[in-house]
């Protein structure tokens, strides 16, 4: 009989008991962290390279993403349980198709108010039935939402054959507008703030603190579970289809947000206006450092990534650039962001897993 | 006192009798080991316990009451808490929020109050003396050990009343494995009962106060640990009737020429500096407890790995483990472990599957020959008597035993030297398992050599020459001739797993 | 325990049913489009008697077999369980290039440059996902804006030239006045790619890889190879598309690929392929451009503006996958 050396039999090194540390902050946070790198260098540019830096400028610069970081949160909850949602841009076409026919200019303030709500509950309601499509039917969510969002692009054009109707000034005023206009405000410990500040400042702080809170739910961990892993889910006594219904329903309802910014400020309705929000929306997320297969991102990201894409036309501006090249350069960034992210398939040392 | 007793089990998978009228009961405040080989049932009757399965006939009773589980929660809200190797930890998500799933500590305002998680997480990890792991790592980053420690933290965080450990230690080291029992102990004490499965009898015996035996699919007897020999413990797991009757194994030639010639393979931590050499006419089996680098050896061969170094020569010449392609060309075959997402594209048409591997041979300019297809394809419904209605069928359809037929076709058409096999007749019925046992003897009175890992420890030794058992990933006991016994096997297995070195009668003989 | 005594085997399928219905399930993929196109054209016979005249036909399936074309690629691309979304700009610079060196002066240099930059697109968005694993969606997607920019740069906001006479024939002309040229192109196009995916080893290879990669990696088919030349051929394809239409409107124009992203998807899903990959041919493909091209037309027709077309347009697909649907179920 023949016997193999035995004194190489022993314990491999991996099975020593160590001590199990959470990874450092920026080696946890790296993609979101780049992004925002790179944001901030954006905005560094743009402010340098800007002839001037008023509250116009700062309006018209935290305005330029809004909606697209509204839109970004409804497609992070999404991607995060491993799907897609291709009607996000329609939904926003849709909302804000709505809200600029149901408003009255007789009472402008009474009527934004119901067709804001209105508008909201539309995209709730058509998450919902992307969700319940998905989750329930146990059907693919690209080709669902590609399907949905003919719907909601053909429900956008009875609302609104053409584009136009009334968004009440107030409303663009409260949403694309600034505060703290009208001179100095006096805050505790005798400070005294003297200058506006663009109400999407507020909205985005809203944005973040809405999302902060939602990941303090049990949903959350719900939506990030199925997406880690649906199998491990269900065993965790996750309801799966649960969890996803949600997710869709969410994302219809942050569109529908998404749709009511769009909506102030361009003070209009149009079929088709949001309707480049979708694929916007998808960069946003990747860029932001989401893995589409699901289960891992923020939207603290989604949101960087939104005012990187929305920024780019105008620091190209600024530096006498064509904004012909606009789309060129945003399909470049996304491009080079999941090319380097993909590096890593080279070191997978099973060659299925590199299929 | 009982407390949870299933009667009259039966479950089917498919065509294949998983359990059939299988008993099992235990008691409050004992641990009770399920023992028995791979696909005596053991496995299947704690998912039925823990609701994973439902079973075709029979009942449960849960303390005195009749229980019928929709899923896996609904059983573990009743307090039967079921800890698999299959994790069911979500890789994105910390150790705490695994740990606390679906019943996190909330705040004022009902929303998930993390630091009481974490606190609370830190606790029960201490507690249960695994304060090594930080409660907010990433369970992606853990090792395996570590996950196996976090599953089985996560269920006795959730007060199980009857707590499952289906082969739950596996990857454990020594020290890893007693702080489990102490816990197990502990759980014991305070009234629960414990189900154990693991491969490593030592550990049952540590542990266990009772032990019932599976075998083909029901139960074979229930035994006090403490009076039961290893003896009679593996003579009931292994005494099965062996209804299986191997044809019959003519010697090898001691001068038979060597095919395949392995020299120093290693691959990471999981195969480590193997080396044999596959004879002409050879069928060498490799066996050991499961996941131990058998299957891994296969696909490094068949050059699945990148990353692997070594020696391996085919008749002489040096192979390079680039890919299945050139493995191919090179005249290796691979049936790999799971016909149904490895071995078969289910959907396609059975003759589809068979021509998989062999396009470039039944086609001229990368057009295919109907004529070169079908003869291909019917001579081997002919040679392997693959029941199917017509070559179009998908091969879904088929039954187990004639998917794996149609599996085994696709590379006899390779003509292939040197077949590596990965539990070839598992999941599939008596009759196709004969007829593949017979196939394997032509295959090597042809001249051909086989690889075969098998979990079926009865088909090692009624079908091999030589065994190679293997621990973690390199080879420590070599079986040949009148040593080559299931209970060897199984003492070998067993033996170099407890000890870490070779010291059993069976290897020092 | 004898396994063929509980699961149902191939001996026992379709046993002891009307054989009418199971072949009708058999080739549920064709015949629910092509019973769709009944539908239509009877519905635009009822209600616009006119529309329903050979003339009519012979120009809607010359619609058809544009987006067929281009369905094709997409269908390729969609049987590996990948998607191109792409199409609609590569298609769009493909037809600028084309129109472009046409007004150079040489029709033929032209059309090698239009067909060979569609195919480049294609190679490269085939080693993305093929080599660098990146998500078809989102490789497309960036393929798609960057090719916009590109577009829009290189052309400067406004194409030039005119379509080269070969390609306006093609497109439009008739042989004997009677048969379209397109049609008898599409007919040829069409019979090569059902030989390509039926008989050939790359048309194995393609199923094989949508359905289970592992299993076709591990029997030897390259799987990356077979993969970019998938997307490699999707952008030919959109390269002939863009041809044709090229052809049919005499000129190129900024956005002419935009609507086509939908309605290739839409034909490749109402013909019966799962997006999923692995299943669907090409013979529902054609069904299901037909049946775009009508839905659109006939709706017109009947009098349903453009909005009540997408919502139909949208249930239709989501019918489809009802329908379709089931079968996935059971194969789980």
């Amino acid at each position: 009989m023949a016997v193999a050396d035995a004194s190489r039999i022993g314990p491999p090194a991996a099975r020593h008991d160590r001590i199990v540390r959470q990874r450092p902050f920026v080696v946890r946070n790296a993609r979101v962290l780049l992004i925002w790198a790179l944001l901030l260098a954006l905005m560094g540019v743009y402010i340098a390279e800007a002839p001037q830096f008023r509250p116009r400028e700062q309006r018209t610069i935290a305005n330029s993403g809004m909606t697209l970081a509204a839109a970004g949160l409804g497609q992070t909850l999404v991607v995060l349980t491993g799907g897609i949602d291709l009607s996000v841009g329609p939904m926003v076409s849709l909302t804000n198709s709505i809200a600029s026919a149901t408003t009255d200019k007789e009472d402008p303030n009474g009527s934004m108010a119901r067709a804001a709500a209105l508008a909201l509950a539309v995209g709730a309601l058509g998450g919902l039935i992307n969700g319940v499509l998905v989750a329930y039917g146990r059907l693919q969510p690209i080709i669902v939402t590609l399907a949905t969002a003919s719907i909601w692009t053909g429900i956008a054009l009875l609302v609104r054959p053409d584009p136009g109707g009334y968004i009440p000034p107030d409303f663009t005023a409260l949403l694309a507008g600034q505060f703290f206009d009208d001179g100095p405000i006096a805050l505790p410990f005798g400070l005294v703030w003297d200058r506006p500040v663009p109400s999407a400042v507020f909205l985005l702080i809203g944005l973040v603190v809405v999302w902060l809170l939602f990941r303090r739910t049990p949903l959350a961990t719900r939506i990030y579970a199925v997406g880690s892993s649906e199998g491990a889910a269900y065993m965790s006594g996750v309801n799966v289809a649960r969890a996803k219904m949600a997710a869709y329903t969410l994302a219809g309802l942050a569109a529908g947000f998404g749709g009511l910014i769009t909506s102030a400020q361009t003070s209009t309705g149009n079929a088709l206006a949001g309707n480049f929000f979708t694929l916007n929306s998808i960069a946003a997320v990747v860029l932001g450092g989401a893995s589409l297969a699901g289960g891992s991102g923020t939207f603290l990201g989604t949101l960087a990534g939104a005012y990187v894409i929305a920024l780019i036309p105008s620091v190209l501006f600024f530096y006498g650039v064509s904004t012909f090249y606009q789309q060129l350069f945003q399909g470049s960034i996304l491009l080079i962001a999941v090319s380097l992210g993909a590096l890593g398939v080279f070191r997978i040392r099973n060659r299925i897993e590199r299929l | 006192m009982l407390l949870l007793q299933a009667t009259g089990i039966d479950k089917r998978f498919g065509g294949v009798t998983a359990l059939h009228d299988a008993d099992f009961s235990c008691d409050a405040g004992e641990i009770h080991a399920l023992l028995g080989e791979n696909g005596a049932g053991k496995s299947t009757m704690v998912k039925i316990l823990c609701g994973v399965h439902t079973p075709d006939a029979g009942e449960i009773d849960f303390a005195g009451r009749l229980v019928a589980f929709r899923s896996p929660s609904a059983a573990v809200a009743m307090g039967i808490v079921p800890v698999f190797q299959e994790l069911s930890l979500v890789p994105d998500l910390s150790v705490a929020e695994n740990l606390f799933m679906g019943i996190e500590p909330r705040n004022a305002i009902r929303l998930v109050d993390r630091r009481a998680m974490r606190r609370d997480a830190e606790a029960l990890l201490t507690r249960l003396g695994f304060s090594g792991i930080d409660p907010a790592a990433v369970v992606r980053d853990l090792s395996l050990a570590e996950r196996q420690i976090v599953e089985i933290v996560k269920a006795v965080g959730r007060s199980p009343k009857v707590l499952i450990l289906d082969e739950a230690t596996s990857a454990l080291n020594r020290q890893q494995v007693e702080q489990v029992f102490a816990v197990v102990r502990g759980l014991r004490a305070a009234g629960v009962a414990a189900v154990f499965i693991s491969h490593r009898m030592e550990e049952v015996r540590d542990l266990c106060d009772r032990a019932t035996i599976f075998r083909d699919g029901t139960d074979v007897g229930t035994v006090e640990m403490a009076q039961a020999s290893h003896g009679e413990i593996v003579r009931m797991m292994i005494g099965r009737t062996l209804h299986e009757a191997f044809p019959p194994r003519p010697p090898l030639p001691p001068e038979a020429e060597p095919l395949l010639e392995v020299r120093g393979l290693d691959w990471g931590a999981e195969l480590r500096d193997v080396s044999f050499t596959l004879h002409r006419g050879e069928i060498l089996g490799l066996s050991g407890l499961e996941g131990q680098g058998q299957g891994d050896l296969l696909f490094a061969l068949f050059g699945v790995y990148a990353g692997v170094t070594g020696d391996v020569r085919l008749r002489g010449e040096p192979i390079g483990l680039s890919g299945p392609r050139a493995a191919i060309t090179a005249k290796l075959a691979l049936v790999p472990e799971d016909r149904k997402t490895q071995g078969l594209i289910l959907p396609l048409p059975v003759g589809e599957n068979m021509t998989l591997a062999t396009l470039p041979k039944i086609a001229h300019g990368g057009i295919i020959s109907p004529e070169a297809e079908r003869a291909a394809t019917s001579t081997m419904q002919e040679s392997l008597a693959i029941k199917t209605a017509s070559m179009d069928v998908p091969v879904r359809f088929l039954s187990g035993g004639n998917q794996q037929k149609v599996a085994i076709a696709k590379w006899l058409l390779t003509e292939a030297d040197v077949y590596l096999l990965y539990d070839p007749t598992r999941g599939i019925d008596v009759g196709a398992k004969q007829e593949i046992y017979a196939l394997m003897r032509r295959l090597t009175e042809q001249g051909h050599a086989i690889l075969l890992f098998s979990t079926d420890l009865a088909e090692v030794v009624g079908l091999c020459n030589r065994a190679l058992v293997m621990y973690e990933g390199a080879i420590a006991v070599e079986l040949s001739g009148p040593e080559l016994t299931q209970a060897n096997l199984v003492s070998a297995a067993i033996g170099v797993a407890e000890s870490g070195r070779v010291d059993t009668p069976a290897a020092s003989a | 325990m004898s396994a063929s005594s509980a699961s149902p085997t191939a001996e026992t399928i379709g046993a002891g049913r009307n054989p009418w219905l199971t072949w009708a399930a058999q080739h549920r993929a064709i015949l629910i489009p092509y019973g769709l196109i009944l539908l239509l054209l009877a519905a635009a016979a009822v209600r616009a008697p006119g529309f329903v005249t050979p003339a009519n036909l012979r120009s809607q399936l010359v619609l058809a077999s544009y987006l067929g074309v281009l369905a094709a690629g997409q269908l390729l691309v969609i049987l590996t369980g990948g998607i191109d979304l792409s199409i609609a700009w590569n298609l769009n610079l493909s037809a600028i290039l084309l129109t472009q060196f046409t007004g150079g002066g040489s029709p033929a240099l032209a059309a090698v440059i239009a067909l060979g930059a569609a195919s480049l697109v294609g190679l490269i968005n085939g080693l993305g996902v093929a080599y660098l694993r990146i998500p078809s969606l989102v490789m497309t997607l960036g393929m798609n804006a960057v090719l916009a920019g590109f577009t829009l740069v290189y052309t400067n906001g406004s194409p030039q030239g005119s379509a080269p006479a070969f390609a306006r024939e093609l497109a439009v002309g008739r042989l004997g006045g009677q048969i379209p040229y397109a049609l008898i192109f599409w007919a040829l196009f069409s019979a090569g790619l059902i030989f390509l995916l039926r008989r050939t080893v790359f048309g194995r290879s393609l199923y094989a890889i949508g359905n289970n990669r592992e299993a076709a990696y591990l029997s030897g088919v390259p799987v990356r190879g077979v993969l970019v030349v998938a997307y490699t051929l999707c952008g030919l394809f959109a390269g002939v598309a863009a041809l044709l239409l090229v052809g049919y409107s005499a000129q190129s124009y900024l956005g002419m690929g935009d609507q086509y992203v939908l309605t290739s998807i839409a034909a490749v899903v109402i013909g019966g392929a799962s997006i999923l990959g692995g299943s669907g041919g090409y013979g529902g493909a054609i069904a299901g451009a037909i049946t775009s091209v009508l839905l659109q037309n006939v709706l017109q027709i009947v009098g349903i503006p453009f909005a009540g077309q997408q919502i139909l347009y949208g249930l239709i697909i989501l019918l489809m996958l009802f329908v379709y649907g089931r079968e996935a179920r059971v194969r789980e």
